[in-house]
């Protein structure tokens, strides 16, 4: 007992002092680890992948036009013409159209709803306001004129449809190698000059 | 056995007894304590350590990304924006595809109030858990409808973000159309206190820090 306690006593307090000397070590090993960590590398990383994160989601939501008019061009018949024309983002998922809308006859009009019913393009066309003209009196200049001018329709409505983003989400590639392009001449178009054939089927604005 | 032996022993005993208790055992205790907290350091270390790997490795990634992809990135989602050079833009746009404009303005902050959403302002928008901010312009023009759908396709050929958010088409005189756009462009919200002129706009988008 006389021998034992102090040899303890020694063992202990030699055992202390290398594990305070490993304690040491470790918090010297955590301060350089602290300082090898860059703050700005951090903040160049963040702000990387805050650039990628918004600029998918913006590229996610970002719609092409030219597919929608191109869309609603290609399932409008040609007894049917859009007046007037409202586009505006209901959220991120949905766009709305309104459109004022004209037609020859009921049949042209019961036929273009059918069409619309049955394009996966157009997530719903709601067809209101239905009003029936008439039958217009024959003038020289109204029978001389084309058929398809707005003037001479009897039906006019007024038409909303609603089309998903996801239908027409803007494709760069398809932007740069596509037929719109091709179609852009900017160096001779003139605002001034009126092209009443320019527009395609009975899309006619 | 001597009384006398006898005592030394009880003392002998007593004192290595009081060693056991006065300083073995706290030491063994205190011993425990530093090996745990030694435990401690050394899990916070290698978390420290693993971050900084995986800070490093993405470093190395952004590094390996061309220098024209930062820019072009930098130049899609910008600091901030120029109203008087994305404006400038759009005007070129529009002359591009044979236009000119009758009206073209940025939404100013007082029309924030009105309900019509061609008049809404600079707006922060969250998608997931990232806001951006969204900057409106609204422009009027007259033109034919194939000059509208080559409008189209100009802007959206525009090296940063440019999108139609609303339109209105109305018939004008002669076949043309009056056509009310409102666009509206992105840019990552600027902290607090960032100075607008060194912060990557969209006409001088440089971020030295971003670029390196």
């Amino acid at each position: 007992m006389f021998v034992a306690a102090p040899i303890a006593s020694g063992a202990v307090f030699i055992y202390e002092k290398y594990v305070e000397k490993q304690f040491a070590q470790s918090v010297i090993n955590l301060d350089s680890a602290i300082k090898n960590f860059s703050e700005a590398d951090m903040q160049r990383v963040t702000e990387f992948d805050q650039r990628l994160v918004i600029a998918n989601a913006i590229l996610n939501s970002h719609v092409s036009f030219g597919t929608l008019f191109a869309i609603l061009e290609s399932s409008t018949a040609a007894t049917v013409e859009f007046s007037d024309i409202s586009i505006s983002r209901a959220d991120t998922k949905t766009i709305n159209v309104t459109a004022g809308m004209s037609a020859d006859a009921f049949d042209a009009l019961l036929f273009q709803r059918s069409v619309y019913d049955k394009d996966q393009n157009i997530v719903r066309a709601q067809f209101n306001g239905i009003t029936f003209a008439g039958v217009a009196p024959a003038t020289e200049n109204s029978a001389s004129s084309q058929s398809t001018a707005p003037d001479n329709k009897l039906l006019t409505l007024n038409a909303e449809f609603t089309i998903l983003t996801d239908q027409i989400l803007f494709n760069p590639t398809v932007v740069t190698s596509g037929r719109v392009i091709d179609s852009v001449d900017v160096s001779t178009q003139n605002p001034a000059v009126v092209d009443d054939t320019a527009s395609s089927n009975a899309t006619n604005l | 056995m001597s009384p006398t032996s006898l005592f030394t022993q009880v003392v002998i005993i007593i004192i290595a007894v009081a060693i056991g208790v006065m300083y073995i055992n706290p030491t063994i205790a205190k011993i425990k304590t530093t090996q745990d907290s030694t435990g401690l350091y050394q899990q916070e270390l290698e978390k420290i350590a693993d971050v900084n790997a995986i800070l490093a490795k993405h470093v190395a990634k952004i590094d390996s990304v061309p220098f024209e992809s930062k820019q072009a990135l930098l130049k899609y989602v910008p600091d901030g924006i120029d109203e008087l050079v994305v404006m400038k833009n759009i005007q070129s746009i529009l002359e591009q595809a044979g236009l000119e404009a009758n009206s073209l303005a940025h939404a100013s902050a007082d029309a924030a109030g009105g309900n019509n959403q061609s008049n809404q302002s600079t707006d922060t928008v969250t998608i997931e858990v990232l806001p951006y901010v969204t900057h409106s312009f609204t422009t009027t023009f007259k033109s034919t409808y194939e000059q509208l759908k080559s409008l189209f396709a100009v802007i959206e050929l525009s090296d940063y973000v440019l999108e139609i958010n609303s339109l209105k088409v109305t018939p004008a005189e002669s076949g043309l159309v009056v056509t009310d756009m409102t666009l509206h462009t992105f840019s990552r919200p600027m902290s607090v206190g960032v100075d607008p002129a060194e912060a990557g706009v969209v006409d001088t988008f440089t971020s030295d820090e971003f670029l390196e």
